[in-house]
C-alpha cells in the first residue's frame, strides 16, 4: 500500500522548486536561507495562510529578484555584480526622472546606495535596506518607489527650513499665525452633508477627487494612478461633481434647509474656503516613511 | 455649480488621514502601480491613497518615472481579428475613392438622360400628336418656323405664319444684306407678299423636274408622325423595332412617291454605301436642322442591376448624340450674291436655320407635297440614303469624268470633248451642271445620261469658274467676273452686279 510524500518532505520539494526558479544559488543563497527569506515574507502578508496558501503566495513573486536582492543584502559579491549591473545605471535615471535635476538626482541615488549597502549596523551586522525588498513588486519598482518616498522625504524637511529671506520673499515673515478655527464658521449642516456624500464614495472616486482638486494632478497623472485614460477621469470628475451637489442638496434639505437655502448656502460659505485649503496643504507633516529604515 | 470644488476642497483636506495612518510599504505599492495586488489589496492601497496625499505624491512620482518603461513591457500587439485588418486607413482611402467614383458615373449619367429623351421622343410627339391649343411664344414662334418648313402655300392662311417667321428671323439676322432687302420688302407690302409668296413657292414647285423614281425620297406628303429608316435598322443589326423615347413602336416610313408633283424633295449623299450611320454621314442639307431626328437601334438589353452595362450604354450614347457634325461651311460672300437670297425669294427656312448651309434650303423648302400638306415638320422625317448608283464627278484634263462608285472614271460629255473645256461641275445627286470655257453651261437631271445645253446670255464670257445650284437657283461666276443666276432651274438667267 503505497501512500504519496508527506506534507513536510512536499513542502521540501516545493521550495526547492522555487530556489531552483530563484537562480539564488548563482548569488551564494543556500536553499535554507531562502526558505527564511520566504517565510519572513509570509508573515508579513499572510501571516494567516495555510502551507498551501503560501505556497500559492510565493509562486506569484518575484523569486529571481527577491533572491538577488537577499543575495545583496546578505554582501555576496556576486550578487552585488549582478545589482550593480543591472541597476546602477537605472537607479540614476530614475532619480533624475524624480528630481528633474543632475545633482540633486545623483545625491538622492547614492544615498539610496548607501542604505542599499547598509552603512548601519545592527547587532553587529549591517543593515541593508534590501532586506525590506518581499518581490511584491519587480525590484526595479520597488527602488523607483524607494527613491519617491526618500524624495518626498527630503521634500518635505527641505520645506520646514524656509529662511528668513524666503519667507521676506513670500511676504509671510510678519504674516499671522493662521489659526485653528476658520475665519468664518461654515454652516455645520453643510459640511456634515458634504462628509455624508463624501463618505459614500468609493475609494478610486475619492482618490480621483483628491488627486484632482487637492494635489493639482493633471488628468493624464490621474488617469495613469488609476489604471485608465485620462478622457475617462475627466467624464468621471464631470459625473462626480453632478453626484456630490445633489447628494449636498438632498442632505441640505434632509437637515432642514429648503431648496433655496440649500442652494444658497452651498453658493454663500465657498468665499472662505480657499484659505482654509491652503492652510490644509501647506501644513507642515512629519516625515512619512522613515518606519521601513532600520524597523527590522 | 462653480462653488463646490472649493467646498470640496476643503472636506477632502479636512479628511486627509494620511498622517495617522501606516503607509503602505513600497512593495505594495510597486505592486499596485505594476497592477500585480489581489483586489482586495488593491483596494486597500486605493481607500488609503484617497487619504494620504504623501502616498499619492509618491505613487505620482514613481510612475511619472514608469511611464516609459510600461510601453516597452508590450513585446507584441496584441492579436487583432483578420478582418479588423481590412479596416485600416488604407482601406479607407480606397473606399472613399471608390464611392466617388461610383458617385461620379452616377452624377454623369443623369445628365445625358434628359437630352436623349428629349431628342428621340418627347418634345417630337408631343408636337406632332399633341398640339397644345394654347402655345406659348417660343414654342408659337417655333412652330412658325416649323410653319415655313412645312410650307403650305396652297392655303392662304398660311401666309400669315411664313410671313410672321420670316419678319421674325430677318430681324434677327442683320448682318443679311438678303435678308434686310426681304425685311424692307416685306414691311413695303405685307399683304400682297403674303398672298403672292404661296404661290411663287407653288409655281416653283412646279416648275421643278421630277426626281427620278430610283433616287431615295422621303415624301412630304405624309401625316407628322415618326418614321423609322428601316434600311438603317436592317444594315446595323438584327433589332427590328423601333422604338420611340415613348416605347411606341415607329411605323416604317412610307415608299417615295414618284413624280413631279410629289417628289422633289429628295435626299442624296455622297456617301458611298448611302447608308446613315453617323451624324456625319447626314446630307449637307440636313446637317444642323433642329428638327431631324435621328432614330437608332433600341440599346441591347441590360443586365438587371448591372452598373457596367449602363455605364458603356451611357458612354455609346454620350458620343453618338455629342458628335459634332460635319457640315460644308459657306463660302464667304456665297450667300450675299445668291441667287436665293434674291428680293422675296429669300426662304424664311433658310434665314431661320442655317444661313451658312446654302445647299440646305430648297430641299426643305420646295415640296410640291408640302403645299398639300401643310403639316409635315421635318423634325418628323428619317432620313433615307440616297440611291447606292449615285455617280460622283470631277474635271480632269478639262474633261467631265464620271464614276460610278469602282474607281474607273468615264468621259461623261464625249460629244463636245473635242469643242470644250470644261472647268468647274457641280453635282447634286442627279442634278448635275458642269460649265467651261466660252461660259458654256451644261446641265443633267439624271445623272449624266442626257445633258441640255444652257445659255447663260448674250453678253456671258469667260471661263465658268463657280457653280453654285440650288434645286431651282443657280448662280454661276466666269473668269470674266461677271456673275448670272437663275431662279428656274436655268430657264432664264440674269446677270448680277
Amino acid at each position: 500500500m503505497s501512500s504519496g510524500p508527506r506534507p513536510a518532505e512536499a513542502q521540501a520539494l516545493s521550495l526547492r522548486i522555487l530556489f531552483e526558479k530563484s537562480g539564488g544559488e548563482r548569488y551564494g543563497l543556500t536553499l535554507q536561507a531562502f526558505g527564511v527569506v520566504l517565510e519572513q515574507v509570509a508573515v508579513k502578508y499572510v501571516p494567516q495562510a495555510s502551507q498551501q496558501q503560501k505556497l500559492e503566495f510565493w509562486r506569484d513573486l518575484k523569486l529571481e529578484e527577491l533572491a538577488l536582492a537577499r543575495a545583496c543584502a546578505a554582501g555576496h559579491d556576486a550578487a552585488w555584480q549582478a545589482f550593480l549591473t543591472r541597476f546602477r545605471e537605472k537607479l540614476y535615471d530614475i532619480a533624475r526622472g524624480i528630481t528633474k535635476e543632475d545633482s540633486s538626482a545623483r545625491d538622492l541615488a547614492d544615498s539610496l546606495y548607501a542604505d542599499l549597502y547598509g552603512t548601519s549596523e545592527k547587532e553587529g551586522r549591517r543593515v541593508s535596506r534590501l532586506n525590506f525588498y518581499m518581490g511584491r513588486g519587480s525590484l526595479e519598482g520597488w527602488l523607483r518607489t524607494v527613491l519617491a518616498q526618500e524624495f518626498v522625504n527630503r521634500y518635505r524637511k527641505t520645506k520646514r527650513l524656509v529662511s528668513l529671506e524666503e519667507q521676506a520673499e513670500e511676504g509671510v515673515q510678519f504674516s499671522a499665525a493662521p489659526s485653528s478655527q476658520p475665519s468664518s464658521p461654515l454652516d455645520s449642516r453643510l459640511g456634515a452633508a458634504l462628509d455624508e456624500a463624501l463618505g459614500l464614495l468609493s475609494g478610486e472616486d475619492r482618490l480621483v477627487l483628491a488627486s484632482y482638486y487637492l494635489d493639482d494632478r493633471t488628468l493624464t497623472e490621474i488617469g495613469r494612478m488609476v489604471g485608465v485614460h485620462e478622457s475617462t477621469i475627466s467624464r468621471r470628475l464631470e459625473k462626480l461633481l453632478k453626484g456630490l451637489r445633489k447628494q449636498v442638496l438632498a442632505g441640505l434639505v434632509s437637515r432642514g434647509m429648503n431648496r433655496a437655502q440649500a442652494e444658497e448656502a452651498l453658493d454663500a460659505d465657498v468665499r472662505y474656503l480657499q484659505v482654509d485649503v491652503t492652510r490644509k496643504l501647506q501644513e507642515n507633516r512629519p516625515a512619512a516613511f522613515q518606519q521601513d529604515k532600520g524597523s527590522d | 455649480m462653480p462653488e463646490l470644488p472649493k467646498l470640496l476642497r476643503q472636506r477632502l483636506a479636512a479628511t486627509e488621514t494620511g498622517e495617522t495612518q501606516a503607509h503602505p510599504d513600497a512593495d505594495i505599492l510597486t505592486a499596485y502601480m505594476e497592477q500585480s495586488l489581489a483586489p482586495a489589496e488593491s483596494k486597500t492601497v486605493i481607500a488609503h491613497l484617497a487619504v494620504c496625499e504623501p502616498c499619492r505624491e509618491v505613487v505620482a512620482l514613481s510612475q511619472a518615472v514608469m511611464a516609459p518603461a510600461e510601453t516597452q513591457t508590450v513585446l507584441a500587439p496584441a492579436p487583432v481579428a483578420r478582418w479588423r485588418k481590412l479596416f485600416t486607413p488604407v482601406f479607407g482611402a480606397a473606399a472613399a475613392v471608390a464611392a466617388m467614383a461610383v458617385i461620379g458615373f452616377m452624377v454623369l449619367q443623369l445628365p445625358q438622360n434628359h437630352p436623349q429623351q428629349g431628342s428621340t421622343g418627347a418634345t417630337t410627339n408631343n408636337a406632332a400628336n399633341s398640339p397644345a391649343p394654347q402655345p406659348a411664344p417660343e414654342a408659337q414662334q417655333a412652330k412658325a418656323a416649323s410653319a415655313v418648313d412645312q410650307v403650305a402655300p396652297a392655303e392662304p392662311k398660311a401666309a400669315a405664319p411664313i410671313q410672321q417667321a420670316d419678319t421674325r428671323v430677318t430681324a434677327a439676322r442683320a448682318d443679311l444684306a438678303t435678308a434686310r432687302q426681304t425685311e424692307a420688302r416685306l414691311d413695303d407690302s405685307a399683304k400682297a407678299k403674303a398672298a403672292k409668296k404661296p404661290a411663287q413657292i407653288a409655281s416653283t414647285m412646279g416648275a421643278v423636274p421630277s426626281s427620278p423614281a430610283k433616287a431615295p425620297v422621303l415624301t412630304a406628303a405624309l401625316a407628322k408622325k415618326d418614321y423609322v429608316n428601316t434600311n438603317f435598322f436592317s444594315a446595323n443589326g438584327a433589332d427590328k423595332i423601333a422604338v420611340d423615347g415613348q416605347g411606341n413602336n415607329l411605323p416604317v416610313a412610307p415608299q417615295p412617291q414618284p413624280g413631279a408633283a410629289s417628289a422633289p424633295f429628295s435626299i442624296t449623299n455622297n456617301t458611298a454605301n448611302n447608308k446613315i450611320t453617323i451624324f456625319a454621314d447626314l446630307p449637307a442639307n440636313a446637317a444642323g436642322n433642329s428638327n431631324v431626328r435621328l432614330l437608332t437601334p433600341p440599346p441591347p438589353p441590360e443586365h438587371p442591376g448591372c452598373t457596367m452595362c449602363k455605364i458603356v450604354q451611357s458612354t455609346a450614347h454620350t458620343l453618338g448624340f455629342h458628335a459634332p457634325v460635319r457640315t460644308p461651311a459657306l463660302r464667304a460672300g456665297a450667300l450675299g450674291n445668291s441667287a436665293l437670297g434674291g428680293p422675296g425669294m429669300f426662304s424664311g427656312a433658310i434665314e431661320k436655320s442655317q444661313p451658312s448651309e446654302l445647299a440646305a434650303a430648297p430641299a426643305k423648302a420646295e415640296t410640291d407635297s408640302l403645299a398639300s400638306s401643310g403639316s409635315l415638320s421635318a423634325g418628323a422625317m428619317a432620313y433615307r440614303s440616297a440611291d447606292s448608283a449615285t455617280p460622283t464627278w470631277k474635271i480632269a484634263s478639262g474633261k467631265l469624268m464620271k464614276s460610278s462608285g469602282q474607281a474607273q472614271w468615264e468621259d461623261a460629255y464625249p460629244v463636245a470633248s473635242s469643242a470644250m473645256e470644261f472647268s468647274v461641275v457641280n453635282a447634286r445627286g442627279n442634278d448635275v451642271w458642269a460649265g467651261g470655257s466660252h461660259a458654256s453651261l451644261i446641265h443633267s437631271r439624271d445623272g449624266g445620261q442626257t445633258w441640255e445645253t444652257i445659255k447663260l446670255g448674250d453678253n456671258a464670257s469667260g471661263t465658268i469658274v463657280s457653280i453654285i445650284a440650288g434645286t431651282m437657283s443657280v448662280q454661276v461666276k466666269t473668269s470674266d467676273n461677271q456673275s448670272w443666276a437663275s431662279t428656274d432651274g436655268g430657264k432664264s438667267w440674269t446677270l448680277r452686279e
